[in-house]
């Protein structure tokens, strides 16, 4: 008897569901333009600016996370990335928790603290699996600024954002087609950063929503409505069991692109924002110094990021609304 | 080793498919062979579907026994995304994609090394596979015995190197020759046979003296 060849011989087939989303994910990429070379501008960013690009691109896929809500579901098995969407809109509609739904006054800031893999060498964008590093981050309420520590104690404002807020999203109607409308608007008149060069349009729309529903507090129809869109995003399904950087078990809601795919990982009882993970799905290169908006004199391509290399894993810690940016919850 | 192919160029008379010259809108994909279907898909991307439908299930299978269902689902999927992306430094002279395919989920699953063997430690520890369907054997004594087995199986595995183990789960489970693990792995046939002798001389320990890749008529 051959029993290396019947060993774990009984293991299940492929679902439908499965084979269905992997067929998908492969005619997307039949039909998407070839991935193209990062656009060079005609200025440098400074280096600064560059590590701050990076750290807005991971924070922005990591946000979904505030204005989650608790809910009393403790189903994990989702048929599809609709039914977590739904299940999630519904918690959200339930809710009814203060900390998720006053409406803070206008000039104030979202604290959000991270736990975040840090890069395992600069400038390749992989990050280290086995490293930890805690990073504090507060988005205005307007949605278009975003600061941090700049490693000394100094506090330093960016520009970012979706140029979006909640309450432009509270205004009627609010459906899961009209937020996803406003999301795709905005997406189409918000020139590509350099780091979303080549970004298919679906993939910044699912970013825009990450962006908006962890840096804005959202009302709960809004929320529900964002839950619900998502599923309406090419590209977008379910993962059953994704994992933070904490540790902690989830749901997610995973985007597949032409060059990599990112996980919004929700708790899978409540939907409470857990972090998220991001990595390749095809070898490609990463520039070198001045980073990929760096002119050509200036920029080199470094090396080759490999597919299924890491490029962001992070834990959400704790989300609170301050007055002024640099102001932590306790103070 | 018997291998099973659904597009065996030995059924398939490609000899009267010219492809040069035949609009290949009006052939069934379900005739010609895998290079064939690669060859159309660089200018029309979506004849890689037939690939697709072919080998899906083969490939998620191999990685599902590898590392579970649910990591299957994301690396059979990357599997063929990689593919379809590197198609153009795809072989012709290769028939068949399979041993191709299989090297890149071999490649992806690389990827996830501690997960593998933390899944073949704990079967080894318990014997009772959770992803399994309900096991075949139809007496308690039966079901019994064929746990001690996998439980050995699992231990054999866990502690062979990785590279060892992919060399005899593509020869198991995939139905690679020797030449093909060769070519997909990148390494010297003589690597094959000397990390297939190691990986069968450690299954046969853990089994007792039985070499359990031996074909038995």
């Amino acid at each position: 008897m051959d029993e290396i060849k019947q060993f774990l011989g009984t293991t299940p087939v492929i679902t439908r569901e499965a084979k269905d989303a992997a067929r998908a994910q492969l005619m997307r990429a039949m039909r998407e333009p070839l991935p193209r070379p990062a656009r060079r501008r005609t200025f440098r960013i400074p280096r600064l600016a560059w590590r701050f690009g990076i750290a807005t691109v991971a924070a922005s896929a990591l946000l979904v996370g505030y204005g989650m809500v608790r809910g009393d579901d403790r189903s994990t098995a989702y048929a599809d990335v609709r039914e977590l969407g739904e299940r999630a809109a519904k918690a959200a509609e339930r809710d009814h928790d203060e900390a998720y739904t006053r409406t803070p006054s206008p000039g104030q800031w979202l604290y959000v603290k991270e736990s975040l893999a840090p890069l395992i060498a600069e400038p390749r964008p992989e990050v280290d699996l086995d490293k930890r590093e805690t990073l504090e981050l507060w988005y205005s309420l307007d949605g278009e600024r975003l600061a941090m520590d700049d490693g000394t104690g100094k506090i330093i404002i960016e520009k970012v954002g979706t140029g979006l807020k909640g309450a432009d999203l509270a205004q009627e109607p609010v459906t899961p087609d009209a937020v996803l409308a406003k999301v795709r608007a905005s997406v189409a008149a918000t020139p590509a950063s350099p780091f979303e060069m080549g970004m298919p349009e679906q993939e910044r729309a699912f970013q825009t929503i990450s962006t908006l529903m962890g840096g804005q507090p959202l009302t709960p129809q809004v929320r529900a409505a964002l839950f619900r869109a998502l599923p309406k995003i090419d590209g977008v399904s379910v993962k059953q069991d994704a994992v933070d950087a904490a540790g902690r078990h989830g749901v997610a809601f995973a985007y597949t692109g032409v060059r990599e795919r990112f996980e919004i990982i929700v708790g899978a009882e409540d939907y409470r924002f857990l972090g998220v993970y991001g990595e390749n799905v095809a070898d490609h290169p990463f520039p070198g110094e001045g980073g990929p908006a760096a002119p050509p004199e200036v920029m080199k391509l470094a090396g080759t990021v490999k597919a299924g290399a890491p490029l962001v894993w992070s834990a959400h810690l704790e989300t609170k609304v301050v007055d002024k940016p640099g102001t932590r919850p306790q103070q | 080793m018997t291998q099973t192919h659904p597009a065996d160029p030995a059924e398939v008379d490609t000899a009267e498919v010219d492809t040069a010259e035949v609009d290949t809108t009006e052939v069934d994909a379900a005739e010609v062979d895998d290079a064939e279907l690669i060859r159309w898909s660089r200018e029309d991307p979506e004849r890689f579907a037939g690939l697709f439908d072919r080998y899906i299930e083969r490939i998620h299978r191999f990685v599902a026994r590898r590392l579970g269902t649910q990591a299957a689902d994301d690396i059979a999927a990357e599997t063929f995304l990689t593919a379809f992306r590197s198609r153009a430094s795809y072989d012709p002279a290769q028939r068949l994609a399979g041993p191709w395919l299989y090297g890149i989920a071999t490649n992806l699953i690389a990827k996830h090394r501690r997960g593998e063997e933390r899944f073949l430690r704990a079967l080894s520890r318990t014997g009772a596979n959770p992803l399994s369907e309900p096991p075949m054997a139809d007496t308690v004594v039966g079901r019994v015995a064929a746990q001690e087995v996998d439980r050995r199986l699992a231990g054999a595995l866990a502690s062979m190197s990785s590279a060892d183990r992919d060399v005899l789960l593509l020869v198991a489970w995939g139905e690679l020759t020797y030449e093909e693990v060769a070519a997909v792995l990148k390494v010297p046939i003589g690597t094959v046979r000397s990390r297939l002798h190691r990986a069968r001389k450690k299954a046969r320990v853990a089994l007792g003296g039985d070499d359990p890749t031996r074909e038995v008529a």
